[in-house]
């Protein structure tokens, strides 16, 4: 029976391979393998109606599966040249949000139990508050989610054009009145990761990239920006960023010019949107940050900053209708749209022929993570080995289970959506 | 009254998005009434990969690659009560849709060549090679009903699911019939327990739950042609959930 010793802590099976040669204290070798078989998405959505492609999509991944069916829906519309109302956008701006909280403080508590579980027993009074911190979640976030869209995990009223269904705004803004009461908990949790030195100083210097919106932090709408340096369309996402296979693994890798590892994730986002007026940018000590043991910190900081977005956005919701229909199909047309996934950038390229799926392309943000998460790797095993007398195995693989598990990977989404 | 007793609970998952997962993990840390009654004993998420004894393991996803099958055993073993959790683990979900092609075919279409990584023909249900004691379906299971479950375990009682459609939960809240608008709509025949929270959102019941009224099925056939839907379509919808069911083999 193969090993199923996988990473703990992460969505998903995955394994890290290191060869090292004890003699000259060098890396040899180190190889990322995600071991979930594909589901072949790419396949199973063609030639589909476009309105159960968001559906469908969705169930790509269990936590991100808003993103998989927002991004689908607004690829299919840019096919159809079909624009939506500010209403529609400004809503699922809201929902994208919320569910970005709900991936972030999701993975930051499984990250305690992971890492402090593990270390030494869990103090009663923190687990309290990290059992009150997910109960004000569900009361909160949760259910805002499943008033808005049916569940909380796979929404059910995301097509191209708005929303089939809307329950009123009233009630979706009485669930959102409790939000505030996340703000201290959150706050909480971020200081007691902070607190356990469980974090490396690390330098690791690589490429971010992420959506920037002139006018907010924005997660749906922006042009695509390198290192705040070189900012291109979303049609233009090809040319910039490359698809490669490896052979024998169900997931690919995706490179900048076909050759260099870059990052997305809170971390780039805050980086290529620099949030020089937030103030919980110092838990990260400085931005733009190149550690990547600070991922989930910089989870934390856009927690908060989302919170006070949340309360703006509530102030905007109002009774409107929240669909449109083009009014003819296009006979053949393709269409691209690239949104922040909670772990990254995601983008999905269609084809339709009238109301149907004929071609799909969908590149994830674990896909193009993981050549960075292998490079950072390579580094921290590295010097972690030149600065010990002895190779100590333990130390390296904590060390790189811990740093895999800040990249917040979700091995799902890897691995059931490629090219075809 | 909940009786002072706990429960050791492990939480497995195979191929498939993890949501059932992430549903469960999410009512073991935040429902007040089971927290003190529960000990998480096994769950790769939760940092806890390893195969544990326990007295309830939860399991979602289905088997798609030949090393889940000793892994599924292997948690059998260790497992007092199995609880199939989600449509993927019971009857294949969209896993199942693999079955429409070859491996070879998918693996060329979408890499470019052979993989080799023991990539199954079928999506196997947990049942299929292991004994299951209860199912919780749904894509996700509805969250009270993992609640409901938990209880019943807690209290001694027996866990039973409803024997309702979706249509009946659908039409006792007044909504408007999807089907009589033409739309490809499950429900007449699929297990209810969801609140029809698909129709209630403006999208037809497709089945996520599987087939309750076998009998009925001939007559939602029937009633979809009535309705002007063409037979491609509803072809097209069952091969979302229920490629698997009965109900696709009518269709032939």
């Amino acid at each position: 029976m193969e090993e199923r010793s996988f990473i703990p802590g992460i969505e998903g099976p995955m394994k890290v391979e290191v060869s090292i040669d004890p003699s000259s204290r060098r890396l040899v070798d180190l190889e990322i393998k995600p071991m979930e078989s594909s589901r072949f998405f790419e396949v199973i959505l063609l030639n589909r109606e476009a309105k159960a492609v968001p559906y469908i999509a969705s169930r790509i991944c269990g936590i991100c599966g808003y993103a998989h069916a927002l991004c689908s829906a607004m690829a299919i519309e840019d096919a159809w040249r079909l624009e939506v109302p500010d209403s529609v956008r400004s809503l699922r701006e809201l929902i994208a949000i919320l569910s970005t909280v709900n991936s972030h403080l999701f993975h930051l508590v499984t990250l305690l139990f992971t890492w402090l579980g593990r270390s030494r027993p869990i103090s009663l009074n923190f687990k309290r508050n990290l059992i009150e911190l997910m109960k004000v979640k569900t009361h909160t976030i949760d259910k805002a989610l499943n008033e808005l869209c049916g569940d909380k995990l796979h929404p059910r009223n995301i097509v191209p054009g708005g929303f089939t269904y809307l329950p009123s705004m009233n009630r979706v803004m009485s669930t959102l009145e409790g939000v505030n009461r996340l703000n201290k908990l959150v706050y909480g949790l971020v200081e007691e990761l902070l607190s356990f030195d469980l974090l490396r100083e690390e330098d690791f210097k690589t490429h971010y990239v992420a959506l920037k919106n002139e006018t907010r932090y924005g997660l749906l709408e922006g042009c695509i920006s390198i290192d705040s340096m070189i900012e291109i369309k979303v049609s233009n996402f090809k040319k910039y960023f490359i698809e490669q296979s490896i052979s024998g693994s169900p997931a690919k890798l995706c490179l900048l010019y076909g050759k260099e590892s870059y990052m997305v994730g809170a971390l780039a986002r805050l980086n290529v949107n620099s949030c020089q007026e937030c103030e919980y940018r110092r838990w990260l000590h400085k931005l733009p940050s190149t550690n990547p043991y600070l991922i989930p910190i910089a989870q934390g900081v856009e927690v908060m900053k989302f919170l006070d977005i949340i309360q703006d956005l509530r102030r905007e919701l109002r009774d409107e209708p929240r669909l449109v229909k083009p009014h003819h199909y296009p006979r053949r047309a393709r269409g691209m749209s690239a949104i922040e996934a909670p772990r990254g950038l995601l983008y999905y390229e269609v084809e339709v022929i009238s109301h149907k799926l004929t071609a799909l392309d969908i590149i994830t943000p674990t896909v193009q993570n993981l050549a960075n998460m292998k490079d950072s790797l390579k580094y921290i095993v590295q010097r972690l080995l030149e600065g010990m007398k002895r190779a100590q195995i333990d130390e390296i693989r904590r060390e790189a289970e811990r740093l895999v598990q800040c990249y917040d990977p979700c091995i799902p989404c890897a691995v059931h959506v490629h090219e075809t | 009254m909940i009786r002072p007793m706990r429960i050791t609970i492990a939480q497995y998952s195979l191929s498939g998005c993890e949501g059932c997962a992430l549903r469960l993990l999410n009512i073991i840390t935040s429902n007040e009434k089971l927290i003190d009654h529960i000990e998480l004993v096994s769950s790769r998420v939760m940092g806890i990969p390893e195969v544990r004894q326990a007295d309830v393991a939860f399991v979602d996803g289905s088997v798609l690659r030949d090393n889940e099958e000793e892994f599924l055993m292997e948690i059998r073993s260790k497992s007092r009560i199995l609880v199939a959790l989600g449509t993927c683990s019971i009857m294949g979900g969209l896993n199942a849709l693999r079955e429409l092609y070859t491996v070879a075919e998918l693996e060329e279409q979408v890499y470019g060549m052979k993989l080799n990584i023991g990539h199954l023909d079928s999506a196997k249900p947990l049942d299929s090679i292991v004994k299951v004691d209860y199912i919780i379906p749904g894509c996700p299971p509805p969250t009270w009903e993992i609640e409901e479950f938990l209880l019943c375990l807690l209290l001694g009682k027996e866990f039973r699911l409803t024997d309702r459609t979706v249509c009946f939960e659908c039409t006792s809240q007044g909504l408007p019939c999807l089907l009589e608008r033409g739309e490809v709509c499950f429900g007449p025949v699929i297990r209810g327990g969801c609140n029809a929270i698909c129709p209630k959102y403006g999208i037809p019941c497709w089945g996520c739950r599987g087939i309750v009224e076998e009998y009925g099925m001939e007559r939602l056939i029937e009633n979809l042609r009535k309705h002007n839907v063409s037979p491609e379509r509803v072809k097209e919808y069952i091969r979302i959930f229920l490629l698997k069911t009965k109900l696709r083999t009518l269709m032939r």
